[in-house]
């Protein structure tokens, strides 16, 4: 009678005789593993693919600081850079952002002569013409929030006071929209002449150094030799954004551990509470010649039973929601006050890893918690449980 | 039987979704050339603010400017509702279509 078989049947019986009971267990307990999973799911993904993205940025970064602010920086400092031991190349970049008022979103304006993306998918069309006085090619989030098209017009109002009429060449495909949603790409001159920003001065420099071992030294000369800049490396920038989603994956946890604890509170209630049927039952089955062992290996079964169906319930239905309907439930809170958030599909990463943690916050303590009450039952005179 | 049909589910939905397809891949690599061409240094997910749309790039260092990480400039700013949702309020043509 009791093989491991026969005793899972005992216990699944056991469990449908009070369907209702268990069925509201396991969906509460299913709905935590939900949200527990969903978090650590999204946050790995979104880390996977910033760190996938990001590896092909320039190694360093310089940016001038005056007076404790970021400022434009001289293209002299570029040519002092490269003539530093071990820098490959400096491109200075020109970028900064710009208000739209009637969208009331913020584009980031990146100047740039030539955007050779031939051979990729990421352009619609025919892409960028540098050519054509005021061209630009806007992300999907601008194209979205002005109904742009290619050959429409996109006015901006510059420094100046004027209104210049950027002609849309081309729109980012939806592929680069973690990095292109907010972009509007126009030449360098055009880019200077709506923020009215002098010649000889860009945003920022992009250093390449060619060995990877070579990065902290070359810092160090930067700083030594420009002492009015502050150098920001490729490791730092994929740091801080494993830093600001596991920040993010924090707050929703933070913001949840009410609901978490009140699981907690539920469950430890459920497990631990044995019914007077239960008891009952106990009584019986120790009355008819079951001993402890065998008691509590009949509710170890009734509990994993339980905390399994509800663990891979809450697992199936976080992957789906993170991986194929776009984290809808989580976007939310993770989008903030963004006016444009893209959208993008997001591929699995390290999932075993998160699944375990999951498992090991909901199946293990709730399976040691339904040991207690059985044990104290188990021990018991079956004459007194029935009795009672 | 019901916990079974879901470690199957779950194990094929695993293993179908971390095969990367040629499709997928070839976004990647896009990405990474565009990142390369246009030495892009920060994901365009947050626009709401210079520190949030290049955390990367931020100047933390100024006083009273929350580090890139913080979810928000002012405590204040958990109370009171996102401005944005008060213009909302009227016609969303955000996601319509020029003919």
């Amino acid at each position: 009678m009791k093989t491991p078989l026969r005793m899972l049947d005992f216990a699944l019986v056991g469990l449908w005789r009070q369907k209702w009971r268990h069925g509201l267990t396991l969906l509460v307990y299913a709905s935590v593993v939900f949200i527990l999973a969903s978090v650590l799911m999204m946050t790995g993904a979104l880390k996977h693919e910033a760190a996938l993205v990001l590896a092909g940025a320039p190694e360093l970064k310089v940016q001038k600081v005056s007076a404790g602010r970021h400022d434009w920086v001289p293209l002299s400092h570029a040519k002092a850079i490269e003539s530093l031991r071990g820098v490959g190349t400096v491109w200075p970049r020109f970028w900064g952002y710009y208000y739209d008022p009637p969208s009331g979103a913020t584009f980031t304006l990146m100047g740039l002569d030539q955007l050779p993306l031939t051979g990729t998918q990421l352009l619609h069309g025919h892409g960028y013409a540098a050519d054509v006085p005021w061209a630009c090619v806007i992300g999907q989030g601008v194209a979205e929030s002005r109904l742009l098209e290619p050959d429409d017009i996109l006015p901006v109002k510059g420094a100046d006071g004027r209104l210049y009429p950027l002609r849309v060449t081309d729109v980012f495909s939806g592929a680069s929209a973690l990095l292109t949603h907010d972009f509007v790409v126009l030449p360098i001159d055009a880019w200077r002449r709506v923020f009215q920003v002098p010649p000889e001065v860009a945003t920022d420099l992009a250093v390449q150094v060619p060995n990877a071992s070579e990065v902290d030294m070359v810092t160090r000369k930067i700083l030594e030799r420009l002492p009015d800049v502050r150098v920001i490396s490729r490791q730092s920038i994929l740091q801080t954004y494993s830093a600001v989603f596991d920040w993010r994956g924090s707050l929703v946890m933070l913001a949840l551990s009410g609901a978490l604890a009140a699981f907690g509170i539920f469950a430890c209630d459920r497990a631990t509470g044995l019914g007077a049927e239960e008891r009952r039952n106990l009584g019986i089955l120790k009355a008819v010649g079951w001993n402890v062992s065998d008691v509590l290996r009949l509710k170890v079964w009734e509990g994993l039973s339980l905390s399994l169906a509800a663990f891979l319930t809450g697992v199936l239905a976080a992957h789906l929601h993170v991986f194929h309907f776009g984290g809808h439930v989580l976007a939310p809170l993770l989008k903030g006050w963004s006016v444009l958030f893209p959208e993008f599909q997001l591929q699995p990463h390290g999932e075993l890893f998160q699944v375990l943690i999951v498992f090991m916050l909901s199946v293990v303590p709730y399976v040691l918690v339904t040991l207690v009450p059985a044990w104290t039952a188990a021990v018991t005179d079956p004459d007194q449980i029935m009795r009672q | 039987m019901f916990i079974i049909l879901e470690i199957l589910a779950l194990t094929g939905l695993v293993i179908k979704d971390g095969w990367h397809d040629p499709v997928s891949r070839a976004r990647q690599l896009d990405n990474q050339q565009l990142v390369e061409t246009c030495r892009i240094s920060d994901l365009s997910l947050w626009t709401e603010a210079r520190y949030t749309r290049h955390p990367s790039q931020a100047d933390g260092f100024t006083a009273f400017q929350d580090g890139p990480a913080a979810p928000d400039h002012f405590p204040a700013g958990t109370w009171i509702p996102n401005p944005q949702a008060g213009r909302q309020k009227g016609l969303d043509v955000s996601h319509a279509r020029s003919p």
